[in-house]
């Protein structure tokens, strides 16, 4: 923390504005790139040395990030309404027009939307990297099997799969990198499913893949 | 949205920040402020919602939000500099926040209890989370003695004097991010979602995990400073 008693600046200065009161905080920027792990560790390590000290700043810090995630989750579910807007407009497309015209339509635009929701959801954790399937991917649902890289040795996955309403529809802990789908499960045909894994290393570290969107044959 | 640009996932610099800033004259800066308060003012009046307890005070939030991200050319929109990589409207999310803070404070003046306190000030509910976690990181090493400590025996109070002294240096020695996440749990009492939020968790299941291995690791500090002895 800074000491206003000493008007010699620390390296911690730059991190922090004085208010009105004279009360040091983090400063806006920093704040925002924090809550956006956008950080460099070391400016990182900084600004939680200072979190840890400084309720005021705790307390704003999680106020905005509720804000943060209710945006987030605002413009969420508007983009899945489209997106399964677009899919029926697709499937209605296919049908008037016959299976030998591929329907026009967002798909690119979808996947872009579908991408950035990721990056804007996972950018911070996009530790775990998907193997199988990807991103875009078409899987047949009886034989389906999830793969990523491992994170380090003895760490613990958790793996969830959802479906187009967000419903979560399986999940499943492991301390293995490949899990095949339960035979329990039973996935529909031509439909968009999302996968994730998220990484607990046995010192406690927390990981994650971010979304991957796949699709199932018909 | 305006001109298909999406305030939220837009660059780090949007370009309707841009068009505003680099406004030349005032019939164009006119134009430019309109354009950037269709972008962004679901987002302020967001923020002038959360912090207002009706409607006609989240009007007057907002609208003073808006006053002071326009007063003296967009003063304080120019200092967005993206330096640090924030996204702009994480970083206006921040700006607005702390505005309706300084709203309410020339309005109603600032509450009472909630000053910028120094641990060594904190007051006596906070004092007394923290002592939560003296007891928390404590009942695995000795809970017989922690039970006495509560008869406020002379030799009790010297024993707990002496764990609290030795967690603190324990505290000194642990990360930044895991002091957070302990002061976020034990000083704050925030919910493990709340944590996980804000810390960037994947789920609250990750954070007890976290707190759980911490808690190990100060009662293995503790130890190996001889807490764990009865006598004091």
């Amino acid at each position: 923390m800074i000491d206003d008693s000493h008007p010699a600046l620390t390296p911690k200065d730059r991190h922090v504005t004085v208010s009105e009161t004279n009360d040091p905080h983090l400063k806006d920027d920093v704040l925002a790139a924090y809550l956006d792990r956008a950080l460099p560790a070391a400016e990182r390590r900084v600004a939680e040395d200072h979190l840890a000290e400084c309720v005021t700043c705790r307390d704003e810090l999680v106020d905005i990030s509720k804000l943060v995630a209710d945006r987030a989750r605002v413009r969420r579910w508007p983009r899945l309404a489209a997106s399964v807007a677009a899919v029926a407009a697709a499937a209605i497309a296919f049908a008037v027009v016959g299976p030998w015209r591929s329907a026009p339509g967002p798909r690119a635009a979808r996947d872009d939307r579908m991408r950035e929701s990721t990056l804007v959801d996972g950018a911070s954790r996009r530790a775990v990297a998907v193997v199988t399937p990807a991103e875009g991917d078409t899987v047949t649902p009886g034989t389906l099997r999830f793969a990523w890289h491992s994170v380090a040795p003895n760490a613990t996955y958790l793996i969830k799969l959802a479906d187009e309403t967000s419903s979560i529809r399986w999940k499943q802990d492991t301390e293995d990198t490949t899990l095949a789908l339960p035979d329990s499960v039973r996935l529909v045909p031509g439909q968009r499913y999302t996968w994730w894994v998220d990484a607990l290393t046995a010192d406690g570290r927390a990981s994650s893949t971010g979304v991957t969107q796949f699709r199932t044959s018909r | 949205m305006v001109g298909g640009i999406d305030p939220i996932s837009s660059d780090a610099f949007p370009a309707v920040l841009a068009r505003l800033l680099d406004a030349r004259d005032p019939g164009g800066e006119d134009v430019a402020w309109r354009e950037f308060v269709d972008a962004y003012s679901a987002l302020v009046l967001q923020v002038a919602q959360s912090t207002a307890t009706n409607r006609d005070v989240a009007m007057d939030t907002y609208t003073f939000v808006l006053e002071q991200l326009r007063e003296q050319q967009c003063r304080r929109l120019r200092a967005y500099g993206a330096r640090n990589g924030a996204r702009f409207s994480t970083w206006l999310l921040v700006v607005a926040k702390r505005l309706c803070v300084d709203f309410h404070r020339r309005r109603y003046g600032r509450p009472q209890g909630t000053t910028d306190a120094r641990p060594h000030e904190l007051p006596s509910v906070e004092r007394s989370a923290r002592r939560r976690l003296v007891d928390l990181t404590a009942e695995a090493i000795d809970p017989d003695t922690i039970a006495d400590a509560e008869g406020r025996g002379p030799e009790a109070e010297l024993r707990l004097g002496q764990l609290r002294r030795a967690l603190a240096v324990a505290l000194e020695r642990l990360e930044p991010a895991d002091r957070l996440l302990l002061a976020m749990r034990f000083e704050d009492q925030r919910p493990a979602a709340d944590i996980a939020r804000a810390l960037s968790f994947p789920t609250q299941f990750h954070v007890y995990r976290r707190l759980n291995k911490l808690l190990e690791e100060l009662r293995a500090a503790l130890e190996s400073r001889g807490v764990d002895s009865p006598a004091p």
